[in-house]
């Protein structure tokens, strides 16, 4: 189909240039016939080293399918061009090809000729171009990408051809640059094949960011497959290789990279890991598709270091099926791997809603990690069900530790309370001029540091802890006073003091915790205890 | 003294900027539990509830009434120490009746079973519904008033109360610890 030879012809030309990355390409880009990419490449090659990268990016990405068929050299050449051009995984995203298939970028396959020039205009430009707004976290590398307005002009030609297979690149592009996007789609039906072509030379590769912007800028086609490798990576440049591979399989990588892009693209600048991407598994794309997706996930996987890839969406998710998958089969979809990337899935809506879900899947993810530190002996644990089952039994043993120990209390209550009254005579209340008891405080700080201590001190302590409250009484100072002598003596304070505070403790604490501490104690010690409540 | 802040403290998963907005929320107020002053205060609010259950509930002699009681009050004064800020700690404020409590517990017993159940992977096959739902709805009834919560907030609640309830547990524990120690000690005088 056309599609496919579009891709091959897009390979071609971006092998040449790319050949980095195609090199490195995933496994995927392996199929794809390498003589093809180079093909087109070469030409290419001579003005766009950035395109290259682009390009082989776009390429490399899961196109692993080897254009089914090198109809269009001619087109091919365009492919590749735009290829090395839209390598940067800007381009793909602004062309919502939906031309699933149009995984790759760069639509080199509208024609050639134009297709060199605008890409070459583009590529200088974009790569300085305002960074396009690639919903992809590593979006900046998008911006320069889509940038170049010249590049778009080309990639709107593109992305005529990809119109055709790609339905997926719409997803992919629409992330990259919307704009741009709008322009590609325009021309998707003639161009969807190229588009996709394009797009899934990008997929896998992690394009440099200004490839990015390139590819945008002039291919929608390989928005797929290269948005998902744009939002990997800008760090990887490896699309010449994946261009190579994925030449034929630009279709099927596109969509898949499309989908990844989505929600990518929602996520712009979002935490990289989002697993939500890998939901996203390119089911929509065909075999190419998941080629592409393999790639795209490769490239996930550099940029989701990245965060959040969000690639722009492709909106190729939807027609991925279209693209023809060629060997795409033998990737299983990135989605797994894409976990940590929010990259819109190909085949995956590229509505609100699916990015939004990502984000809510990334978000319940980090949680699930915080509660883990939480819970003890999670560490192993892995997936939410049994998490949320440790979770709930540990709250479950917290709260009948609660009430064992509440009913620990109750029972021990009458001896507090005995204890208390014993000690605290309730007449104790009045204000008493208590001297400061520097020591006390200190003492009640001990206390309820919980450290365990003779019982004597323990009974101090717990007075102590009524203490703390009524500090701003003068009936306990007077209280202090004697238990002043508690705390040197052991028993004898308690008797005193004690029952003193255990008076204090039932009347004037609430009063005291009310008006807070320390208020009329002139004493400095109110400022030991203040501290502690 | 000087109170040990965030002891505990998680370290905050400083993922991305938004990400690391919502997890900062999330997780000082987790550290907070952990700090002693905080359980200070908490221990001395818990004393003075006791002591207060025990004069209201002087009539009620059943120690499990008694024992409720003191659990509700310690629970209210976690729920005050929480300064209102989270679902559960308002939801406990708002108004904890017993017959909530009650069904809690009922609930509580049953979702044990089957949650045990699903996590011991017995044989019972789950009836497909959302496995992850129906732990979600779990969890949200043991979390007090969080019983319909989407899963972000009642994760982030979860968190909260969970760091909440250990330190109940520790204040608790060194209490009753102190008062058996101190009731040993009054005895042997006497």
């Amino acid at each position: 189909m056309e599609k496919e030879g579009f891709w091959g012809l897009q390979w071609q030309s971006t092998g040449a240039k790319l050949p980095p990355e195609l090199n490195s390409g995933p496994a995927a880009s392996d199929q794809l016939p390498q003589c093809f990419l180079h093909l087109n490449w070469k030409q290419p090659m001579a003005h766009d080293a950035d395109f290259e990268s682009a390009l082989s990016s776009l390429v490399s990405s899961p196109c692993s399918n080897p254009p089914a068929s090198a109809d269009g050299s001619g087109i091919g050449e365009l492919i590749g061009r735009l290829g090395g051009i839209c390598n940067s995984n800007d381009i793909s995203p602004s062309y919502r090809y939906r031309s699933a298939d149009a995984s790759c970028y760069g639509t080199p396959l509208n024609s050639p000729p134009k297709l060199n020039l605008s890409v070459m205009d583009h590529r200088q430009q974009g790569r300085g171009g305002p960074p396009m707004p690639v919903n992809r976290v590593p979006g900046p590398h998008l911006g320069p990408l889509s940038a170049e307005p010249g590049f778009e002009d080309g990639a709107a030609r593109l992305s005529c051809f990809a119109g055709r297979s790609s339905g997926s690149f719409a997803g992919q592009f629409g992330f990259l640059e919307p704009g741009n996007l709008s322009e590609a789609s325009r021309s998707e039906s003639p161009k969807a094949g190229f588009g996709s072509c394009v797009g899934v030379g990008q997929n896998r590769s992690e394009r440099p960011a200004h490839l990015e912007t390139e590819m945008r800028s002039t291919i929608g086609v390989s928005s797929t497959a290269e948005k998902s490798e744009l939002g990997n990576g800008p760090e990887e440049s490896s699309l010449s290789h994946r261009m190579t591979a994925e030449a034929s399989s630009l279709k099927g990588i596109a969509d898949n990279n499309s989908g990844k892009w989505k929600t990518a693209a929602k996520r712009k600048g979002r935490e990289a890991p989002l697993s939500s991407s890998a939901t996203n598994p390119p089911a929509n794309m065909t075999e190419e598709e998941n080629s592409d997706a393999k790639r795209c996930k490769s490239a996930d996987r550099n940029g989701g270091a990245k965060n959040a890839a969000v690639k722009p969406k492709t909106e190729q998710n939807g027609d991925p099926g279209h693209r023809e998958g060629k060997d795409n089969d033998h990737k299983p979809p990135e989605p797994p791997k894409d976990y940590i990337h929010v990259r819109a899935r190909r085949g995956q809506a590229t509505d609100a809603h699916s990015l939004a879900e990502r984000v809510r899947r990334e978000k319940i993810s980090k949680r699930m990690k915080f509660l883990q530190d939480l819970v003890p002996g999670c560490n192993k644990v892995t997936g939410k069900a049994v998490m949320l089952d440790e979770i709930i039994n540990y709250v479950q043993s917290l709260q009948r530790q609660v009430e064992f120990l509440s009913m620990k209390l109750t029972t021990l209550n009458p001896q507090m309370d005995v204890s208390m009254e014993n000690f605290l005579p309730k007449d104790m209340y009045q204000s008493r001029g208590l001297m400061p008891q520097p020591v006390y405080p200190a003492e009640i700080g001990t206390v309820l540091s919980y450290a365990h201590q003779p019982q004597t001190i323990a009974l101090q302590s717990v007075m102590t802890s009524g203490l703390e409250a009524q500090f701003s009484l003068n009936s306990l100072q007077s209280s202090l006073r004697q238990s002043q002598s508690m705390q040197h003596a052991t028993t004898d304070a308690y008797t005193d003091a004690p029952s003193q505070l255990g008076g204090l403790w039932e009347d004037d604490l609430h009063s005291v915790a009310q008006t807070g501490f320390g208020q009329n104690h002139g004493q400095t010690h109110t400022g030991h205890m203040k501290i502690e409540l | 003294m000087a109170i040990s802040n965030a002891e505990g403290d998680p370290a905050t998963g400083n993922e991305g900027g938004g990400e690391r907005k919502r997890k900062r929320r999330a997780d000082p107020p987790v550290a907070k539990w952990r700090t002693e002053g905080e359980q200070k205060t908490y221990s001395s609010k818990l004393i003075e509830a006791i002591r207060r259950v025990r004069r209201s509930s002087a009539a009620a002699a059943t120690d499990h009434s008694r024992s409720r009681a003191v659990r509700a009050a310690a629970d209210r004064a976690l729920a005050v120490a929480g300064r209102g800020r989270t679902r559960w700690s308002r939801a406990i404020l708002s108004g904890r009746k017993l017959k909530l409590w009650v069904r809690a517990r009922a609930c509580r017993r049953k979702p044990l079973g089957s949650i045990t159940a699903a996590s011991s992977s017995h044989t019972t096959p789950k009836s497909k519904p959302p496995t992850l739902e129906r732990k979600a709805r779990v969890l949200g009834r043991l979390v007090p008033g969080c019983r319909k919560l989407p899963l972000l907030t009642l994760l982030e609640e979860a968190s909260d109360y969970i760091a909440a309830l250990e330190m109940q547990v520790r204040a608790m524990s060194a209490i009753a610890e102190i008062l058996s120690a101190a009731g040993a000690a009054t005895a042997e005088p006497m």
